[in-house]
Parts: C-alpha cells; structure tokens; sequence
C-alpha cells in the first residue's frame, strides 16, 4: 500500500515538474520570438495595404461596430494632401478547405481598385488556388457592388463564391464606414 | 548494431513512412509541394532529435504509468518551440504548413520513436536514430512531393516545368492522389525489398510493450 503511494506521489511530481520546465522554456523562447513575429507581420500588413493602393502617402485606421463581422481590418488610404483615396478592408471566409482570407481596395466612387490574394493555402492548388493567381483577382478591378462579369474558376465553385462573399463584405463594410464619414 | 548501421535503417530498411507507414497524416496532407515537404521533413527530423535524447535522458527518472503524458508534453514543448521560431524567421513556410506543423505533436513517428527506442536506448543512440528517422521520413515526404508536384501540379520547387506545366493531373495534387501516389511508392519499395521489409517482427505484435509483458495473450499465435 504504501509502495503504491509512494508510486502514485512520484508519478505526480515528475509531470508536474516537465510540465513545469517546458512551460518556462516556452516563455523564454516566445520571449525573443514574439517581437521579431510581430513586427513581421505589421510589415507584411503595410505591404499588402501597399500593393493594393500604391497611390496612398498614408493610411488610417479605421474602428466601427457597423462593420460585418467577416471584416478582420479596415483602414482609408490618404494621399500626400490627406485626402481619402480608397478604402481597403482585409476580409476572411470561409473556403473549401479552410479560411481564405483577400485585401480589397474600394475607391471613393464605389468601385473596386484593387483585390489581392492574401492566403488561400488551404485551397486544392490547382483549383481554389487560382484565386491568388493575378488572371482571377485582375477582372474585380473596376467592378462596382453588383460584381458583373466576374467568372467563377471552373472546378472551385466553392472557393470562387467564399471569394465574390467576401469581396461583396468589403462592399458592406465600405458602405457602413463612408455612412460614418 | 554499429552507429552507422543505426543511423542508415531509418533512411532505408525501416523507413518511418515506406516501411512502418507511421506519420501517414503529415506525408499525404503536405506532399503536394516539395518546398512544404522538405521543411516539414526538416521540422520533423528536429523534434524527433530533440525528444528523442529528452526521453532518453529521463528515461530512468520518468514512472512507467505517466511516461505517454510526459512525453507528449515533452513533444508539444519541442514542436511549440520550432512553430515559434518558424513564425519569427520562416513565415511563408509556417503559413504553408498551417495545422500541421502543430500536429507534428502526435506524429506517431515521434511517439513510435520515444516508446521503441528512445526509452531504452542511451542519449547518443537516440539522437542518431532520430536523426536517421527524421531523415528517413523527410526523404519519403520529398520523393512523394516530387511526384505530386511535378505530375499534379506542373513544377518542382514552385519552378514551372515545360509541358508538365499545361497539362497537369490536378487529382494528384488532391487526397485520392495522395493515396494514390502513396500506395505505388510502398509497393515499390516492396518489390525492391522483395516483401522482406513489412514482415520485420519488432513492428508486429511481439515488438509492442504489452506483449513483453505477456498481457495480450497474443504472443503464442504470432509464434
């Protein structure tokens, strides 16, 4: 019995102790790795914010609850005078393989500047993963809410749809920040 | 068996993936791209070291009952460390391994390697073996990458490949392909091995921990 104990409590100890040790290896390491991600991904934000509106001087943050949830950020483009060029919302849905996410540029007119892939990894490569290509993403520019003429990829209905959903948020999203000014 | 003999079974004779089909999850998810594949390999050939000589290292200080719950989270703890590092320094990579750079924790090659070597074998040992291991699998993750990418997808490395490129086998770059393209490579290396690799008996019933102790009462049928 009171070997079983003696089993029972050492048991014990040692997980808790590994559990213990790797937790603060843990720390330590994201201590140094969290900046470094952080920052990258800031970066590779203003990049993107970049590539699809080469125009802007700067760019402003935008913070409303009118926006749909699917909106993960809205910022409004500003030229070097500090006018607003665009709007470029950052919207993620659901695809046939798993969250996609697209950056889209939308003009003061209501027309769409630019959209851009930003992830669609979880798509088939050689079907829903056409979306990234420039072939897909070129025919949404200049398109207004109604979204005409844009050709679903043949073979990705489900990606091409989760894509036109989320393009057509941005829409939402554009016109509950210009009803806020 | 002479360090060398032990590093070189992993990568041939008992190959991780061909040979013991362990880790099939990982194998057919990212073996459409042979740059996702590589790194993958390389993450797990990482964690597979480093555990490996952890549990070999507490081998005598860790109690039977517990010894799964400790090494997965010894495991968790390597593979969190390499997600870490990887979101900081390999982004574009991180991202093309999405779910299952976390699920390198329950990569079986990692647990198989802990419960049939490391926890009875020296620190050394089980480094090499890791290391053969992880390399092993890694060069069966690429060789099946390589075909899937090039047949499926049209390139090797992201590089466009001529007439590959224009008339692709998309399905190989989809799960039955993957299947597909995995059950042609273990049947090859069968014909290689004549049948001699599967019916290696450590990987049978006898080479399973219950069996030693004679729990199952399996062991005189596989006799």
């Amino acid at each position: 019995m009171r070997e079983q104990k003696k089993d029972i409590i050492k048991s014990i100890v040692v997980l808790v102790v590994i559990c213990l040790v790797t937790s603060a290896a843990l720390a330590i390491v994201n201590h140094f790795t969290a900046p470094v991600s952080a920052a990258n991904a800031a970066a590779r934000e203003e990049a993107a914010r970049r590539a699809v509106l080469p125009d802007a001087g700067s760019f402003e943050k935008l913070e409303s609850d009118a926006l749909p949830a699917s909106v993960v950020s809205a910022y409004r483009g500003l030229d070097a005078s500090g006018k607003p060029i665009g709007y470029i919302f950052s919207i993620s849905g659901k695809g046939f393989g798993g969250t996609i996410q697209i950056m889209c540029a939308i003009g003061p007119d209501g027309k769409i500047l630019r959209c851009q892939t930003l992830d669609v990894s979880g798509e088939t490569k050689t079907l829903g993963g056409k979306t990234a290509s420039p072939d897909y993403t070129d025919q949404y520019t200049g398109k207004d809410a109604s979204l005409d003429g844009v050709d679903a990829i043949s073979g990705a209905t489900i990606t091409s749809t989760a894509y036109k959903n989320c393009v057509l948020d941005a829409f939402k999203a554009y016109d509950a920040v210009k009803e806020a000014g | 068996m002479t360090r060398m003999q032990n590093f070189l079974k992993g990568l041939v004779k008992e190959n991780p993936t061909l040979v013991l089909v362990l880790g099939t999850c990982p194998t057919l998810a990212i073996s459409t791209s042979v740059t996702a594949a590589f790194g993958m390999g390389i993450a797990a050939t990482a964690v597979l070291i480093c555990s490996n000589m952890a549990i070999s290292a507490l081998r005598n200080t860790i109690p039977d009952r517990v010894r799964i719950p400790c090494y997965i989270v010894l495991v968790a703890g390597f593979v969190t460390v390499v997600e870490l590092l990887m979101e900081a320094f390999a982004y574009s990579l991180y991202q093309s391994l999405g779910v299952y750079l976390a699920l390198i924790v329950v990569n079986c090659i990692i647990l198989g390697r802990a419960e049939m070597y490391a926890n009875k074998h020296g620190v050394i040992d089980s480094a090499i073996d890791g290391l053969g291991m992880g390399l092993g699998f890694t060069l069966a993750i690429c060789s099946m990458g390589t075909i899937r990418e090039i047949l499926g997808g049209g390139s090797w490395c992201g590089i466009p490949i001529p007439w590959f490129h224009e008339n692709p086998i998309g399905i190989l770059t989809m799960a039955p392909g993957g299947f597909f393209v995995f059950g042609c490579m273990i049947a090859l290396v069968n014909k290689i091995s004549k049948g001699k690799a599967i019916k290696k008996k450590e990987f049978g019933c006898m080479g399973c921990m219950l069996c030693e102790k004679g729990v199952c009462g399996k062991e005189e049928s596989a006799k």
